[in-house]
């Protein structure tokens, strides 16, 4: 028989005049590992805040394991069994492994904590779980996958019967990610945690999860067995519409010239080891590499965030080592940063001034920066894009993660280049918002733009890109053609190759 | 999780009419705060509303308004410029040693590039020494207070001054203190620079988010320097026609604490609407901000309160001023 862990009656959820959730009524069972997809605005976040404590419902009930369940805050949500991990990290990072584990309920010896049997406490819940970290180990040189695995072993810790868990592997690599897929067996299989597990990536729903439910637009569309679909029906329910295909038809560029020529390229301290390759006119150049491969370091080269790199780097012919962004700017190169709200946006001015930043030369005249134009050029932009809200004056951070990466990317539109770079150009973003984006970068592509596309999502690179170039241990291990592309190609290549 | 979708109303006139209103809700609050407290000092005293009164007001809100533009400058790049009121005081001393021994206009030049400099060291150090702003500025003042000691020894100093100086200080035009109309001239040119220009959107950009900035290709160093530049100079300028009021510097009002310039430019720019993690203000909420403290402490003088409570008061005004922006904020 299968019993159910938590049943949502009618749940309603409004925030001013927006409803976040609607009626919403499905149920999770016991011990399965639960699935929650659906766009950016759906209520996915609404939902697991509301189970999470951190906001209560308008209307409606949830039941957990047959109770009624209306947590006033997070405290008291985790007293009745469910732990929510969300995308930020809770953690006090000054403390040790185990004393996060355990905080707030540290075994003690009258008022002094009991040291040895914490660390033996937490060393025993680790390695339960499989987690090889040291409980002594300081929480701030955790990595933050390391910090994700301890996260779920708190959750343990506090005798968690359902764990939420929000999108855990949006920052890790492939490596990373197994590690967390393991250990969250674990805590299912064997310690019987009932998850719900929100993801952007139709691959971990298949892989992961017994069953999935849709939201769209706050409303319930469906739950289903994971078993009885599959990506495209999924993905046609979540975007509530037809989808021919999820990425672009591109076509082959012509390979006449190539536009950039990167040779040799190389600072062993930053771990770039002799990187070389080439991308011609209008060709889509994946690189794919685990977090310590040296494509954070070539993409600070090729922008001229840092300096000093060795080799030898060629644009349309013409040696290029940028000094600095500006330098690299004005060269003919853009980035599209991988931490769009750190590096790429400012949140707290309107998407007029985020559009035009990107080249304020072009609404210059006298000395007076021209809004008017401005003002053009961004609803040009919005219109486009798809930018919702289609407001000039609207402040960016009020956008979706979706609608914020196309601000991101359009205000280099308002100037021509020669090669794009593109760091993680989805990550974090919605389906349609996915696909929106993937056309941006085929149309530049058509207009002979080389283009560079940083991506740790293999499938992502393999539907985008004319040719993979992989990166392992700051050289290019292999480049594979659009022909060759297969997940292991990739993926074993990425691996760091033993030294003799 | 909660989109915000406002209607396409941008091209439309009453869209942007609203717009305009609700974006510069906080100017049109405190024009009204201004003018109330204005009323009230009129009943208070019919000595406020005085043409002798009146032109002594704006005269002395002339010289509050061009320091609080060059710290709106450093808070909307995400700084804050500490040294203002140090600056102002060694230019006073500058101008008053210079006045009598050298033409006026190199005088003025001088004077100038006493606060350029300034303002390049606040800058490099910011800059190249990767330091916080607010440290190097409290350096920096606590610097130029000592020279301003050690070159006067303490004492007071005058000079007999040349009647053109004397006319940027003490003149007027059609009954206009000339102070007031070269406060007007910097407001006008600030606007400009600030709204208007490259430079101005450069400015936002870095104060709201620098990284972003450095990778949109903006010279983040080159604005922090020009930013601390300007403030030092504007601060420089209203030193040089303090002088030319007073015709004497008094040192005395450092080691006694009365100075007070910094917290009343911050006061000024914050209770105007200016966000001091950067990004965010504006010309006209500085202008009125300044405005608001200078009228109030007339009335406070007029009123007959203790000198000494005018400090506490300009303490509690930039808290509230805080704790107001920072309840819109969290209402946002």
């Amino acid at each position: 028989m299968m019993s159910t862990a938590i049943e949502l009656q009618a749940l309603t959820k409004r925030f001013g005049i927006t409803k976040a959730l609607s009626d919403v009524s499905f149920s999770i069972r016991q011990g399965s590992v639960h699935a929650l997809v659906g766009e950016n605005g759906a209520g996915k976040s609404s939902l697991i805040k509301i189970l999470s404590g951190v906001h209560q419902p308008d209307g409606g009930a949830v039941r957990l394991f047959g109770q009624g369940f209306a947590p006033k805050d997070p405290a008291a949500a985790q007293l009745s069994g469910v732990s929510t991990m969300f995308q930020e990290s809770q953690q006090v990072s000054n403390l040790s492994v185990a004393e996060n584990i355990y905080l707030g309920m540290e075994p003690r010896i009258g008022p002094f904590l009991d040291w040895s049997r914490l660390m033996k406490q937490a060393g025993d819940l680790l390695g339960r779980l499989g987690i090889e970290i040291e409980p002594g180990r300081p929480m701030d040189t955790l990595s933050p996958s390391e910090a994700k695995l301890i996260e779920m072993g708190r959750a343990v810790s506090r005798n968690a019967k359902v764990l939420i868990m929000d999108e855990p592997t949006a920052n890790l690599n492939q490596a990373e990610q197994q590690i967390l897929f393991r250990v969250l067996k674990q805590l299912n299989e064997k310690e019987g945690v009932t998850v719900i597990y929100i993801s952007h990536h139709m691959q971990e729903v298949f892989d992961l999860c017994d069953q999935v439910t849709v939201l769209r637009d706050g409303q319930h569309v469906v739950t289903l067995d994971v078993a009885d679909t599959e990506t495209d029906a999924l993905v046609r329910l979540m975007i509530g519409r037809q989808m021919e295909a999820y990425f672009p038809t591109i076509a082959a560029p012509t390979k006449e010239e190539s536009r950039l020529v990167v040779s040799d390229l190389a600072h062993p301290a930053r771990g770039l080891d002799g990187a070389s390759f080439e991308v011609a006119r209008g060709e889509i150049f994946g690189i794919y590499g685990l977090a310590d491969s040296g494509r954070t370091a070539l993409v600070n080269a090729l922008f001229g965030i840092q300096t000093g790199f060795a080799g030898a780097v060629r644009l349309d012919g013409a040696s290029f080592a940028p000094t600095s962004p500006t330098a690299a700017i004005e060269a003919g190169v853009i980035l599209v940063p991988e931490d769009r709200k750190l590096q790429g946006l400012m949140l707290e001015l309107d998407l007029l001034h985020n559009f035009s930043v990107g080249n304020l030369g072009r609404f210059v005249s006298n000395g007076l920066f021209q809004k008017k134009k401005a003002l053009e050029a961004a609803n040009a932009h919005i219109k486009r894009l798809r930018v919702k809200p289609n407001n000039a004056y609207a402040l960016v951070k009020g956008l979706s993660g979706g609608n914020q990466q196309k601000v991101a990317i359009g205000k280099w539109l308002n100037r021509d280049f020669r090669l794009a770079i593109f760091q993680e150009p989805t990550r974090g973003i919605d389906v349609s918002a996915k696909m929106e984006v993937y056309e941006v970068i085929k149309s530049l592509s058509e207009a002979g733009v080389a283009i560079l596309v940083l991506s740790s999502e293999v499938l992502e690179l393999m539907g985008l890109c004319h040719r993979v170039g992989v990166l392992s241990g700051g050289r290019m291990t292999a480049t594979i053609e659009r022909a060759d592309f297969s997940e292991h190609a990739i993926v074993s290549a990425a691996l760091p190759r033993r030294r003799a | 999780m909660h989109e915000v979708d406002i209607a396409p109303a941008a091209a439309k006139p009453a869209g942007s009419l609203r717009r305009v209103v609700s974006a510069h809700a906080e100017e049109f609050l405190l024009a009204g705060v201004i003018v109330s407290l204005i009323a009230v000092g009129g009943f208070l005293s019919p000595v406020f509303l005085s043409q002798y009164n009146i032109t002594s007001v704006a005269r002395q809100v002339s010289f509050d308004v061009m320091p609080a533009l060059g710290q709106l400058l450093a808070v909307l790049a995400a700084g804050i410029d500490l040294s203002i009121g140090a600056v102002i005081r060694l230019a006073q001393m500058v101008s008053i040693l210079l006045v009598e021994r050298v033409p006026l206009p190199v005088a003025f030049l001088l004077v100038m590039a006493c606060g350029a400099a300034v303002g390049l060291v606040n800058g490099l150090l910011v800059v190249k020494g990767r330091l916080e702003p607010f440290i190097v500025t409290l350096g920096t003042w606590t610097v130029l207070d000592g020279l301003s000691l050690l070159v006067t020894g303490g004492r007071g100093i005058a000079a007999n001054v040349p009647d053109a100086f004397a006319y940027l200080g003490r003149g007027t035009v059609v009954g206009i203190p000339v102070p007031t109309l070269i406060a007007a001239l910097v407001v006008i040119i600030m606007s400009v620079v600030i709204h208007r220009s490259s430079f101005g959107r450069q400015l936002f950009s870095v104060g709201s988010n620098d990284l972003a900035a450095h990778y949109a290709g903006i010279k983040v160093a080159r604005v922090r320097v020009t930013v601390f530049m300007l403030a030092s100079s504007l601060a420089a300028l209203t030193g040089f026609i303090m002088a030319a009021r007073t015709g004497a510097f008094q040192p005395t009002t450092i080691s006694s604490g009365g100075a007070g310039t910094e917290l009343a430019t911050i006061a000024a720019v914050v209770v105007g609407g200016a966000r001091l993690s950067g990004g965010r203000g504006t010309v006209i909420g500085a202008l009125l901000g300044a405005t608001l403290t200078g009228v109030l402490f007339s009335i406070l003088v007029l009123a007959g309160i203790d000198p000494y409570v005018q400090s506490l008061i300009l303490g509690l005004i930039i808290l509230g001023a805080l704790l107001l922006s920072a309840s819109r904020r969290s209402k946002s």
